[in-house]
């Protein structure tokens, strides 16, 4: 009879466990897939935070990297520039300056949520990280008389079961390792595979700083429970005080 | 101890890792200079990008020398069991692994703290990963 009981657990527990995984994607009222929630980038491991993580799910060196990105292959002038910022060992990454950049499928090493608003004309993806918010109007234009910006100017369009979003208008950055200029066009594709995951991938062109495009491909888990905090990088940012003083004792250049 | 050595000794190897640990963890600590200091918390500033933390470490003369260490910011040590102004106090003994700063001083990056009350421990910042800045610049052969 104990037997029986145990059989009988094993095999509600695995059909529930594999109802879980083919658990659908969720859709809205006019059929689309529904990307809204709190997702973690650059994961897939399913579950809260807290069960996907070990810790925070910042992978240590040697463990598998689920966001994979390939090397740009840059100009001669442009890999000059990303091989002195090396040598000198990224001291001027703007980033550590509280400069957001365009974080594409997770490259903050999954420390930080993201979360989807999503309305038949908008979407919005909020970034915690320096409290960076993506407006992206669907089956609009780019505006004519864009300013150029951290984060690009976004639109959107389903392509079947995916959002295609159109990324351009970006200032040019030229210093640290993940330099751009103005003529950075990245097209970003989300596909709610089921319930607990997005695909992720973006290709990356720049024909004024690269010999060809490159690619990232990624995935977000969605993350029951997480709230998005607040990030306020501006309260108590010692780097760029810190890196002017290293620089000018000399330890931030590579020997 | 010793396995806190192997711990920074493989993060060395693996040091090409493309982690962005911390934006330009390099430029400031280096990866190949695990530390593991024992004392005694004296400040605490829960601010973000990053939040650091500074312990009054003894050594063998009684000689007391205040240690600054860096880690996470709030956001991610509220998701990772921290509450801030209960977790780690003034006052309080810990025990910290990181990497020392590159400038030789008193500093260092955060990876764990074990609290001595309790005897639990928590992480406290990011791995090394590219810890020494990487060996392969990001560039396309």
């Amino acid at each position: 009879m104990k037997t029986h009981i145990l059989i009988l657990t094993a095999v509600v527990a695995a059909a529930l466990g594999s109802a879980q995984t083919v658990r659908p994607t969720p859709r809205t009222a006019d059929g689309k897939p529904d990307l809204s929630g709190v997702w973690q980038p650059g994961s897939d491991k399913p579950g809260t935070w807290e069960e996907a993580n070990q810790g925070v799910g910042v992978a240590e060196p040697g463990q598998r990297q689920v966001r994979k990105a390939e090397k740009p292959s840059y100009q001669a002038w442009a890999a000059a520039k990303v091989l002195d910022s090396f040598n000198k060992r990224a001291f001027d990454n703007p980033v550590a300056r509280c400069i957001p950049q365009l974080d594409l499928g997770g490259n903050e090493g999954s420390l930080y949520p993201w979360q989807f608003v999503q309305t038949p004309d908008l979407i919005v993806i909020l970034v915690e990280s320096r409290h960076v918010f993506r407006l992206v109007p669907l089956n609009a234009k780019h505006p004519e008389d864009l300013d150029p910006s951290y984060l690009g100017d976004a639109v959107g369009r389903w392509d079947g079961d995916t959002l295609v979003v159109d990324v351009t208008g970006f200032k040019e950055i030229t210093t640290g390792l993940n330099i751009h200029t103005d003529a950075m066009h990245v097209v970003e594709r989300f596909t709610r595979v089921d319930y607990n995951t997005i695909n992720y991938e973006a290709t990356v062109e720049d024909p004024k700083a690269l010999t060809k495009p490159w690619k990232v491909t990624s995935k977000l888990m969605l993350r029951p429970g997480t709230r998005l905090q607040e990030y306020v990088c501006e309260e108590n940012n010692q780097d760029p005080a810190q890196m002017e003083r290293l620089v000018k004792e000399g330890v931030t250049t590579r020997k | 101890m010793k396995s806190r050595l192997l711990m920074g000794f493989t993060a060395a190897l693996l040091a090409a890792v493309p982690v962005l640990a911390h934006h330009s963890f390099g430029a400031e600590y280096d990866g190949n200079k695990p530390v593991t200091l024992t004392g005694v918390v004296t400040e605490v500033q829960w601010t973000n990008p990053h939040f650091y933390f500074f312990i009054d470490v003894k050594d063998a003369q009684g000689k007391v020398a205040n240690w600054k260490f860096e880690g996470y910011p709030p956001t991610v040590l509220n998701r990772i069991g921290w509450k801030r102004g209960e977790t780690m106090k003034p006052g309080d003994t810990i025990t910290v692994f990181g990497w020392r700063a590159r400038d030789g001083s008193n500093w260092a990056h955060s990876r764990e703290v074990t609290f001595a009350n309790t005897g639990k421990k928590l992480q406290s910042g990011p791995p090394a990963g590219n810890g020494d800045g990487g060996n392969t610049p990001p560039v396309a052969p």
